[in-house]
């Protein structure tokens, strides 16, 4: 009897830790101390891909469109973001990079300073345009962006078309600034993270690219439901996919080709319905001159 | 210790102590289960929750991380790291690692460890992977996190457990102390709870013992109303109902004791083998007596076959009662012996009773032995004794008729049938009058029916000797008769005893002894006058032997003195004789031979009769110790017979021979007799009276005395010898005399005056005698034989004279004394006297009465020698010079 009760409690006391054996490390054993920055690598395609939506989203939704890129060019392909639009300019300025998704009034500034080359632009919902919509949470009372005085609004980037340039063009035309009209704004570096406070009523308002919300709308509609468009602009031209000035034309057109080529094959149908991209086009920089005029505008005020 | 063990023990223990440690168990082994289930589960769950933790803070900052190195943000990612680092404690390390293992950034101060560049690496479909890891800070969980769903980057956080092993060493130690606090709680309530639950337990197991021990009244006290009260009160109604059934048993019990310990006594101490034997005649029981019976202990017979222990046989016994009691259903009886082990017989006698059980079956039968050898033996002897009483009675010599109360004859004895001439058988019922005709002797009157008296006396009762008994034949006798009641063992009268003798010869005999005591007076008479015609025939006897001695005489007046003298010594030998006659008496025995006795005796007897008589006398026979008169008087009646014997004259036959030992009695003393046998040819003696010849007063001789025979009987006893007879009748009888034969040989007896033996020289001899003649001629002869002679009157004068001459220095040599002397001091009393003066004195006793004792027996006196008066010269002369040589 008193030899079934032990055998039960060794039992019992067997039962508290059943985890794996531990491994014994020597954590004073150390390696010589070596560069955390990476070293760049000359065979890679370095892409960038602006922060239009968060870092992750980003790597996310383009991910099978780089390694078809990849695949296609046989090379490896190396993704390289920013947190602003001014830094991904700068590094095709430096052409630290070989390709780049930036947004359209980022273009426009690389463009018109030092020469970034306009390779191809996506045609989503049958047309290479895209809007700026003015959110507010569904709970909020507001129904124009007049409604929004003395909120607390949010922004993109400071270079963002739709994030930026477009509701500061909607408060000239109002004639009044985001100093002045909003009790407080903030820069959000991404659409989707704008799209996120406003859901979540971190803010009254605020300014995002219509691609990212139909996006989100059909990724996360729960995220969107929550958020009311009050204001849609005039249509610009879509952000485009730029190379540096300079590029070896061979690559430049390989990847024109690649891009160009997507909608023509399963694969690549695949990545532009994921990203909800019709097809890339070849598509004039004065697509663009719309933006350009409201940046002369709000300049020039 | 092993569980048949333990089992054992825990059995053993009371139950209090079962209770205390089941319950110890139980609460221990749940503790214990507790103790290991909860520490088991907050253990699982506390690593849970800090694995959860770990995983929670790490994937937090693999998200965090994400754009820093999407962006490509290094100072970034340095700095989550380390903000990470600072935020919570339980991040021991933090490590990105890039395309293709590159550590991207670390919190190590000191360098990277290598150890951990190739550890934890987690698939690229998994979300995380954990790895224990033993390092000198301690148990650290490495949560590799991949970032962005591909191999190239991998976060890692260590997350140390040293915290949280503290903590769950803090819980387990709680949890044991509480464990170890309630299960002592449990201990000491289990062992309260077991003892509350067991006091009335043990309170009724106290009682138990109690009553066990026979305290019947103890009562357990109540315990409450619960199922233990309620046995405690069922047990104290048990325990009451059982104290009277106990009470019941008991006096039933005792009752059966004292009806066993009857029975057992009974049955051990009857006198009678008692057996109780089953169908298969196995012993069941036997009994003490049974035992002794067989000379076995009783319990060995037990359980074995009876007839192999009783008699040895290896089948039943053909003769048993027992088989007969057991088919035919009652009692039966049988009689058998056998032998014991000492060899004596044995009878016994066996009753067999059928067993019956309660079923009415035969299951057995009881033996009962009664030794019946003693009574059987009791029996033949009562019926001996009764025979032999009966036989005494019918054989008794006196007469015995017994009559019931009424008087009618119940009993005639032998003696009875010849006295009354009526037998038994013609008695038997008859009144007693009509068998005993009494009458009164002079009156010739009835006398009164003794039975009458009897009955009316109630006593023993005499009658008249002189009741006279007519017998049926009309013979009388006289009887003396007495009669007692017969009683029975309460004192009442059954009947009457008549006892009743014939005394008609009783009564001649009583008329003899009348004759006989008037002869006496004739035998006192004739000795006085034997003894003064001692004393004149002395005189004359003397002075007839003084006066032959007178060389002058011529020689017909010597021969006339000689006559003279003769007959004077018949005239002695007639004074003995009427002596003897008178008064019997000692013999004065001395050494002589038979012959001249005989001889003298029988021509005496026979002198002038028609008888002649035949002597046959060896010479070498020996000498006799007789008394010489005596066995003349013997001679002399035996001679007198066989002449009478003889009416027609005749020659008997006289012979004396000597004899080695007596027919009969060759014990003698010595052994050698002298026989003198006289023979005669007449009538013989009837054999009838031939028993009764020696009887006194037995004659047959018309005018005889009766007398003679029984005289010489006696004489011949005094001198230690015997007379025998043998007679035939019609041709004669011899009577053989048989005396002791001498020891020595006898003295040469020698006549003065043939023997010229030399005179003694002369001595001075006193003489007492009363009669002056007799001192006179005593005087006389001694002066004669040369003596100087004293002479005295009585015992005064003698020792008067003797102490005179004694002191005169004169003392006489010899003294004769007579030993009666009438009114004045004797020679008996005079000798002891004269002793005293002169214890050398010589004293001789002489007397008349020479039937005195005195005279056999003299050395007794303190003589030295006896003379029997009246003794002639050379008599004298012999004692006399024997006694002064």
């Amino acid at each position: 009897m008193l030899l079934l009760v032990f055998s039960c409690l060794a039992l019992l006391a067997g039962c508290q830790r059943q985890q794996e054996k531990p491994v014994k490390i020597d954590l004073s054993a150390v390696e010589k101390p070596q560069s955390a920055l990476p070293v760049p690598n000359q065979a890679e395609l370095r892409i960038a891909i602006s922060a239009v939506i968060s870092p992750k989203e980003t790597f996310v939704l383009y991910k099978d469109l780089l390694n078809h890129i990849s695949e296609k060019l046989g090379m490896r392909i190396r993704l390289v973001q920013r947190e602003t639009y001014a830094e991904v300019n700068n590094l095709v300025r430096d052409k630290q990079l070989d390709l780049a998704f930036v947004c359209s009034g980022a273009y426009i500034d690389g463009h018109d300073q030092f020469g970034m080359e306009l390779l191809v632009a996506p045609v989503a919902y049958g047309q290479p345009l895209y809007h700026s919509y003015i959110i507010v949470p569904t709970t909020s009372p507001a129904t124009k962006l007049e409604d929004l005085h003395g909120k607390r609004f949010a922004f993109t980037d400071p270079m963002s078309n739709t994030g930026k340039l477009a509701p500061t063009y909607m408060l000239a035309q109002l004639h009044e600034t985001p100093e002045s009209f909003f009790s407080n704004f903030i820069f959000t570096n991404s659409h989707d993270r704008s799209i996120e406070m406003v859901a979540n009523n971190l803010v009254d308002g605020a300014s995002v690219d219509s691609l990212i919300w139909e996006y989100l709308n059909g990724k996360n509609p729960a995220l969107t439901s929550r958020t009311r468009i009050i204001k849609k602009s005039e249509p610009y031209g879509i952000p485009p996919v730029v190379v540096p000035k300079g590029l070896a034309p061979e690559l430049k057109e390989k990847l024109r080709r690649v891009f160009l080529q997507l909608d023509q094959e399963e694969t690549g149908r695949m990545i532009l319905a994921r990203l909800k991209i019709d097809r890339f086009v070849i598509l004039e920089d004065s697509r663009y001159d719309s933006i350009r005029k409201m940046q002369r505008l709000v300049a020039g005020k | 210790m092993s569980l048949a063990r333990f089992r054992q023990f825990f059995w053993q223990l009371k139950l209090a102590w079962k209770f205390s440690l089941a319950f110890v168990l139980i609460v221990v082994v749940m503790l214990l289960g507790l103790y290991a289930g909860v520490a088991s589960l907050i253990s699982e769950s506390i690593y849970s929750e800090y694995r959860d933790r770990g995983l929670a803070i790490s994937q937090n900052l693999a998200t965090n991380l994400i754009d820093p190195i999407l962006l490509d943000s290094t100072p970034r990612i340095q700095l989550l790291l380390k903000n990470a680092g600072e935020t919570t404690p339980e991040i021991a390390y933090s490590f990105l690692s890039g395309p293709n293992g590159r550590i991207v950034s670390h919190t190590f101060s000191g360098g990277f460890p290598t150890g951990l560049k190739i550890i934890n690496q987690p698939g690229t479909t998994e979300a995380y992977r954990l790895q224990t890891i033993e390092t000198e800070r301690g148990r650290i969980l490495d949560i590799a996190i991949p970032i962005l769903q591909s191999d190239a980057w991998t976060i890692h956080v260590g997350f140390s457990g040293s915290a949280i092993e503290e903590k769950l060493a803090r819980i387990r130690q709680t949890i044991f102390w509480i464990s170890l606090l309630v299960a002592l709680l449990a201990i000491g309530l289990g062992t309260w709870l077991s003892r509350l639950i067991t006091r009335p337990l043990d309170a009724l197991a106290a009682g138990a013992e109690k009553i066990r021990q026979g305290n019947l009244d103890y009562r357990v006290p109540s315990a409450g109303s619960d199922e233990v009260g309620a046995v405690t009160g069922a047990f104290n109604q048990m325990v009451a109902t059982l104290q009277d059934d106990i009470a019941r048993r008991t006096r039933v019990e005792n009752a059966l004791r004292t009806s066993e310990e009857l029975y057992r006594s009974l049955v051990d101490n009857i006198e009678m083998g008692i057996t109780l034997i089953d169908r298969e005649f196995n012993v069941v029981m036997a009994n003490a007596t049974q035992g002794k019976l067989l000379e076995k202990a009783p319990e060995l017979l037990v359980g074995k076959r009876c007839y192999q222990q009783f008699e040895k046989r290896e089948n039943p016994c053909p003769h048993c009662p027992g088989i007969a009691a057991m088919q035919e259903g009652k009692t039966v009886e049988a009689v058998t012996s056998g032998i014991r082990a000492d060899g004596s017989h044995l009878t016994v006698r066996i009753k067999a009773f059928p067993v019956v059980d309660e079923h009415q079956r035969i299951t057995g039968f009881i033996e009962l032995v009664e030794d019946i050898t003693g009574r059987l033996q009791v029996e033949k002897d009562l019926a001996n004794e009764k025979e032999r009483l009966l036989v005494t009675l019918r054989s008794i010599g006196d007469g015995v008729i017994t009559t019931d109360v009424a008087g009618n004859i119940q009993l005639v004895n032998q003696a009875a049938e010849q006295l009354t001439g009526w037998s038994q058988a013609e008695a038997l019922g008859k009144p007693l009058p009509e068998v005993l005709r009494i009458v009164t002797a002079q009156t010739r009157l009835p006398c009164e029916n003794p039975v009458k008296k009897v009955m009316d006396s109630r006593q023993i009762v005499g009658f008249d000797n002189q009741t006279l008994l007519i017998s049926k034949s009309g013979r009388e006798f006289y009887i003396d008769d007495s009669g007692a009641p017969i009683m029975d063992k309460e004192g009442q009268v059954i009947g009457v005893v008549l006892v009743f003798r014939d005394v008609t010869d009783q009564l001649r005999k009583e008329k003899e002894l009348l004759k006989i005591a008037k002869l006496e007076s004739v035998g006192v008479l004739a000795g006085g006058i034997a003894h003064d015609f001692n004393n004149i025939l002395m005189a004359i006897l003397g002075n007839l032997s003084l006066a032959q001695l007178d060389p002058t005489l011529k020689k017909s007046t010597h021969n006339h003195l000689e006559k003279a003298a003769k007959a004077s010594v018949r005239a002695k030998g007639l004074t003995q004789q009427l002596l003897t006659f008178a008064k019997g008496g000692a013999p004065i025995k001395e050494t002589t031979s038979l012959t001249e006795v005989v001889m003298d005796s029988a021509n005496f007897v026979l002198s002038g009769h028609s008888v002649t008589c035949h002597f046959d006398i060896p010479e070498d026979l020996w000498m006799v110790e007789i008394d010489k008169g005596q066995i003349s008087q013997v001679v002399q009646n035996l001679v007198l017979n066989a002449s009478q014997a003889m009416p027609d004259g005749g020659v008997m036959e006289i012979s004396c021979h000597n004899h080695a030992a007596l027919p009969e009695e060759s014990t003698h003393r010595i052994g050698r007799f002298v026989v003198l046998a006289i023979r005669d040819h007449g009538t013989g003696i009837p054999t009838q009276v031939a028993d009764k010849i020696f009887d006194p007063f037995f004659t047959t001789k018309p005018g005889g005395s009766g007398l003679g025979l029984s005289i010489t009987n006696s004489i011949i006893a005094k001198h230690g010898g015997k007379i025998t007879f043998e007679t035939t009748p019609g041709s004669g009888s011899v009577f053989s005399v048989y005396l002791p034969a001498a020891e020595i040989e006898p003295e040469t007896e020698t006549l003065v005056t043939k023997t010229a033996e030399p005179r003694p020289r002369a001595k001075t001899i006193l003489v007492m005698d009363d009669e002056e003649m007799i001192r006179e001629v005593a005087k006389a002869m001694l002066e004669h034989l040369g003596h100087e002679i004293l002479l005295a009157r009585d015992g005064e004068e003698a020792l008067s004279l003797y102490r005179e001459k004694m002191t005169a220095g004169l003392a006489p040599d010899l003294v004769i004394m007579d030993l009666t002397i009438p009114g004045a001091m004797g020679g008996q009393e005079a000798v002891g006297k004269l002793l005293r003066l002169n214890p050398g004195a010589k004293v001789v006793v002489a007397s008349g009465y020479s039937n005195d004792p005195i005279l056999a027996e003299y050395t007794k006196h303190g003589f030295i020698a006896a003379i029997s008066k009246p003794f002639q010269l050379h008599e004298l002369e012999r004692i006399v010079s024997n006694l002064l040589a």
